[in-house]
C-alpha cells in the first residue's frame, strides 16, 4: 500500500511538472510568434497626385515610373492599371505597344491584358480620382507584390 | 481725395489704437493670441476633459497658440480659415502686423503661409513623431520661436498626431518611445506583457517545484542515453557538488550566456545598425513588438547578472586554492572570459547610440589613444575612423554579435571542456578524502535544471518589473554634456580622476587583470589534501590579494556609483 501510493505520488510529480514544462514550452513559443507578428510601416505613399486633368498629355497616356503606373484616357474617361508584374512582381517595360516583363518575359496588351505567360493574370487596375478642383489622383491599395 | 484722406486717417488711428493695445497688453500677453479681436468667431476653447490625455492638453495650446496660423482644425492658413477672420485681416501678408515690414513686437508671415498639419499630405517631412516634436520645439510658434516648453511640445505633437489619426492615444509621448511612433499611420501597441511573464514564471516555478519534489523518482532513473550526461562525470563528490561550495556561480554564468545568446539573437531582428535609426529601432522593439521589452530586459539584467556571477566566480576560486595545478590554465581561460564579457558589455551598451552612452564613446574609446605607439592605430581599429560614426557604430555591433561573440562560445567550451579534463569540481585526491560519498549525475543535472528553472524564473520577473535603461536618441554630433561610465566601468571612472589618463585609465586596469591572472603563478598553492573547501592554508597570500583586489574594485564601483 505505501509503496503504490510512494509510486502514484511519482507518477503524479513527474506528470505535474511535465505539464508544467510543457505548458511553458507552448507559452515561450506563443510569445515568440508575437514577438515576430510585428509588421513595421512602410510608410511608402499609396497615393499619387497626377496635375491637373486639364494638362494631360494630349496622347491620352502617362507613364508614372515611380508608382509604377500607366494612366490611360479614354472615351470612358481615365484607367490606371499598376506596372507590376503579376507573376512574381517585377517592374515591366514599355514595349511595342504593349508591356513586358524582363524577369520572366511575361507580355502585356495596352489595356493591361496578358498576352504571354508565365504570367496568368491582368495588370491590377488602379483607382484613378478626378478631384471637384480637377486635380487628378491615383490611388493603389498597399500590400500588393 | 477728400475720401482716401479719410481713410489714411482712419488707418492711422485704427494702427495707433492697435499699437497701444499691444503696448498696454505687454509682456503678460507673450503666450496668448496677438489679435483675439481680429477673428470674427472666435472658436471656443476645446473641452476640459480630467484627466487630460497627452493630446487633450496639446489642444488647449494648440487653441492658444497655433490656431491663429494653422487653423481651428489644423487646416492651415487656407482661404476657408482666412474667412474667419474680419475682413481687414484676412490677407495676412498685406496687414500691417504680419506683412514685409512687419514692427518689431511682431513677424512676418512666411509667403507659403503656415502649412496644414491635418488631413491628407499634411506634415510630409516628418516620418516619426520624434522627428515632428523636434522641429516643433526648434521652430514653432515663429513668434517668439523656440518659446515652448518641451512638454508643451509633445502635447501639441500628441495632438497634431490625433488630428491626423496617427499613433495611439493610450501612449504619452517621450523622446524614449517617439521615435518608434509614425506620424502618418496609427499604430496599435501591444499590451502590457507582465501577464505573460508572470505566467510564464509561474509555470517554470510549478516545474521546479516537482522537479524538486520528485527528487527520489528521478535520482533512481539515471538515464543512459542523454548525450548531456556527457557533460558530467558518472559521479560527483557529494561535498563538493554542493551549492556552499560552488555557490553555483560557474553554472548561473553558463545559464546567463544560453539565456544572453537567444534574446540577443531575437533583439537582431529588429535591431538596426545605423545612427541614424538605432536608438528608434530600440524603441520600436521596447514600445511597440510584443513581448520586445520583455526580450530587451532579459538580455541586459542577464548581462549585468553574468559580470556578477563570473565576479562571485572567480572570488570562489580565489578563497578555495582551485586554481592549483592541473587548474592554472583553466583559471587563465576563465580570466579570459571575464575580460571578454566586459568588453561585450561594453559594446552592447553602446549599441543602444543614446544620449546615455556618451562616456563610453567619448572616454571609453579616447582611452585607447593615450596608449604609447599604438594608440592612435588602435583608435583607428576600433572605431573606424578620425570620430566615432557611422563605421564605429557597425564595428560595435560586429565585435558585439560576430565576433567576440564567437571567441567568447568558443573559450567557454573549451573551459568546460577543460574543467572535465582536470577531474571536475576541485576536490582532494581519492587518497585524502574524508567523506566517501559522491552522488550520481543524474542528481546534479536535476540540481542544475532546478536552479534553471529557478533562475528563469527570477529573471523573467525582473525583467518584467525592471525596464532596461533607454535614453534620447544621440542626435548627431551632440556628446556634449555630463555623462557617467556604465556601472561595470565605474572603477575605471574613479581611478581616472587620480591623474595621467594612460596610466589610471589603461595600465592600471590591465594591472589587475594581470595580478588577478598570475595568482596562482607566483604565489604557493593550496595543497591537494586542501582542495574542495573553503579558505585553505596553502593560498593565504593569493587568497589575501585576491580578495583585496576585488574588494578595491568593489569600493571604486560604489564609489562611482554614489558620486
Amino acid at each position: 500500500m505505501t509503496e503504490r501510493s510512494a509510486l502514484s505520488r511519482a507518477k503524479f510529480l513527474r506528470l505535474g511538472s511535465r505539464i508544467a514544462l510543457g505548458l511553458a514550452g507552448i507559452l515561450g513559443l506563443g510569445g515568440l510568434v508575437r514577438f515576430f507578428s510585428h509588421s513595421p510601416e512602410t510608410g511608402s505613399p499609396t497615393s499619387f497626385h497626377l496635375g491637373p486633368a486639364a494638362e494631360f498629355p494630349p496622347a491620352g497616356k502617362l507613364t508614372r515610373p515611380d508608382i509604377p503606373a500607366v494612366i490611360l484616357k479614354t472615351a470612358q474617361g481615365f484607367q490606371a492599371f499598376s506596372l507590376i508584374c503579376t507573376h512574381l512582381g517585377c517592374t515591366l517595360e514599355e514595349d511595342s505597344g504593349g508591356y513586358s516583363c524582363p524577369c520572366h518575359g511575361s507580355v502585356f496588351a495596352e489595356d493591361g491584358s496578358v498576352i504571354k505567360g508565365p504570367a496568368r493574370e491582368d495588370l491590377q487596375i488602379l483607382e484613378v480620382e478626378l478631384t471637384p478642383e480637377g486635380e487628378l489622383w491615383v490611388h493603389k491599395q498597399g500590400g500588393e507584390i | 481725395m477728400p475720401i482716401q484722406f479719410r481713410k489714411l486717417i482712419l488707418i492711422s488711428a485704427a494702427l495707433f489704437l492697435l499699437g497701444g493695445a499691444l503696448g498696454w497688453a505687454g509682456p503678460a500677453s507673450a503666450s496668448r493670441p496677438e489679435h483675439p479681436a481680429a477673428l470674427s468667431t472666435r472658436p471656443s476653447p476645446p473641452p476640459t476633459v480630467y484627466p487630460p490625455s497627452q493630446s487633450d492638453t496639446g489642444a488647449q495650446v494648440y487653441w492658444g497658440m497655433c490656431q491663429d496660423c494653422h487653423g481651428d482644425q489644423g487646416q492651415g492658413l487656407a482661404a476657408e480659415w482666412r474667412a474667419a477672420y474680419a475682413p481687414d485681416y484676412q490677407n495676412c501678408w498685406a496687414a500691417g502686423c504680419h506683412g514685409e515690414d512687419a514692427p518689431s513686437n511682431s513677424f512676418t508671415i512666411p509667403e507659403a503661409g503656415a502649412p496644414a498639419l491635418a488631413g491628407p499630405g499634411a506634415l510630409p517631412r516628418f516620418s516619426t513623431a520624434l522627428e515632428l516634436e523636434a522641429y516643433i520645439q526648434e521652430n514653432m510658434p515663429l513668434f517668439p520661436t523656440g518659446s515652448l516648453t518641451e512638454d508643451q511640445a509633445w502635447e501639441l505633437t500628441a495632438y497634431l498626431l490625433s488630428l491626423n489619426a496617427a499613433g495611439n492615444p493610450s501612449l504619452t509621448l517621450s523622446s524614449t518611445n517617439s521615435g518608434a511612433i509614425p506620424v502618418h499611420s496609427q499604430i496599435s501597441p501591444p499590451e502590457s506583457s507582465l501577464p505573460g511573464a508572470l505566467l510564464l514564471s509561474l509555470c517554470l516555478i510549478l516545474g521546479a517545484v516537482g522537479c524538486s519534489a520528485g527528487k527520489k523518482y528521478l535520482q533512481t532513473k539515471t538515464g543512459t542515453g542523454n548525450f548531456y550526461l556527457h557533460l558530467h562525470p558518472a559521479t560527483i563528490p557529494a561535498n563538493q557538488a554542493r551549492f556552499g561550495y560552488t555557490l553555483g556561480a560557474g553554472g548561473l554564468a553558463a545559464f546567463f550566456c544560453l539565456v544572453l545568446l537567444i534574446t540577443g539573437l531575437l533583439e537582431t531582428y529588429y535591431y538596426l545598425p545605423d545612427p541614424g535609426g538605432a536608438a528608434e529601432s530600440i524603441q520600436t522593439l521596447a514600445t511597440l513588438v510584443p513581448y520586445g521589452d520583455l526580450v530587451r530586459n532579459a538580455h541586459f539584467w542577464s548581462a549585468q547578472l553574468l559580470v556578477l556571477a563570473l565576479m562571485v566566480h572567480l572570488g570562489r576560486i580565489i578563497l578555495t586554492g582551485a586554481y592549483a595545478p592541473p587548474r592554472r590554465f583553466n583559471y587563465l581561460l576563465g580570466m579570459t572570459l571575464l575580460v571578454m564579457a566586459l568588453l561585450l558589455d561594453f559594446t552592447g551598451y553602446l549599441l543602444r547610440w543614446d544620449q546615455g552612452v556618451r562616456w563610453a564613446l567619448v572616454v571609453g574609446t579616447n582611452l585607447l589613444k593615450t596608449i604609447p605607439g599604438i594608440g592612435e592605430r588602435l583608435y583607428y581599429f576600433v572605431i573606424g575612423g578620425p570620430e566615432p560614426g557611422p563605421t564605429s557604430l557597425i564595428r560595435f555591433y560586429s565585435w558585439h554579435i560576430y565576433g567576440l561573440t564567437t571567441l567568447f562560445a568558443g573559450v567557454t567550451v573549451w573551459h568546460i571542456f577543460r574543467v572535465r579534463r582536470d577531474g571536475g569540481v576541485s576536490a582532494p585526491p581519492a587518497g585524502h578524502r574524508q567523506a566517501r560519498k559522491r552522488i550520481p549525475r543524474a542528481e546534479l543535472i536535476r540540481k542544475e535544471v532546478l536552479s534553471m528553472l529557478i533562475g528563469g524564473a527570477l529573471l523573467l520577473l525582473l525583467s518584467a518589473v525592471f525596464p532596461a535603461p533607454i535614453d534620447k536618441p544621440l542626435a548627431g554630433g551632440s556628446l556634449s554634456g555630463d555623462s557617467g561610465a556604465p556601472w561595470f566601468f565605474l572603477w575605471i571612472q574613479e581611478t581616472l580622476k587620480l591623474g595621467d589618463p594612460f596610466l589610471w585609465g589603461v595600465a592600471l586596469p590591465l594591472l589587475v587583470v594581470i595580478a588577478l591572472g598570475v595568482l596562482p603563478f607566483i604565489f604557493p598553492n593550496a595543497k591537494p589534501e586542501e582542495l574542495g573547501r573553503w579558505l585553505p592554508a596553502g593560498n593565504r597570500l593569493g587568497q589575501i590579494i585576491g580578495a583585496a583586489l576585488i574588494a578595491i574594485l568593489f569600493l571604486l564601483t560604489l564609489l562611482g556609483w554614489l558620486s
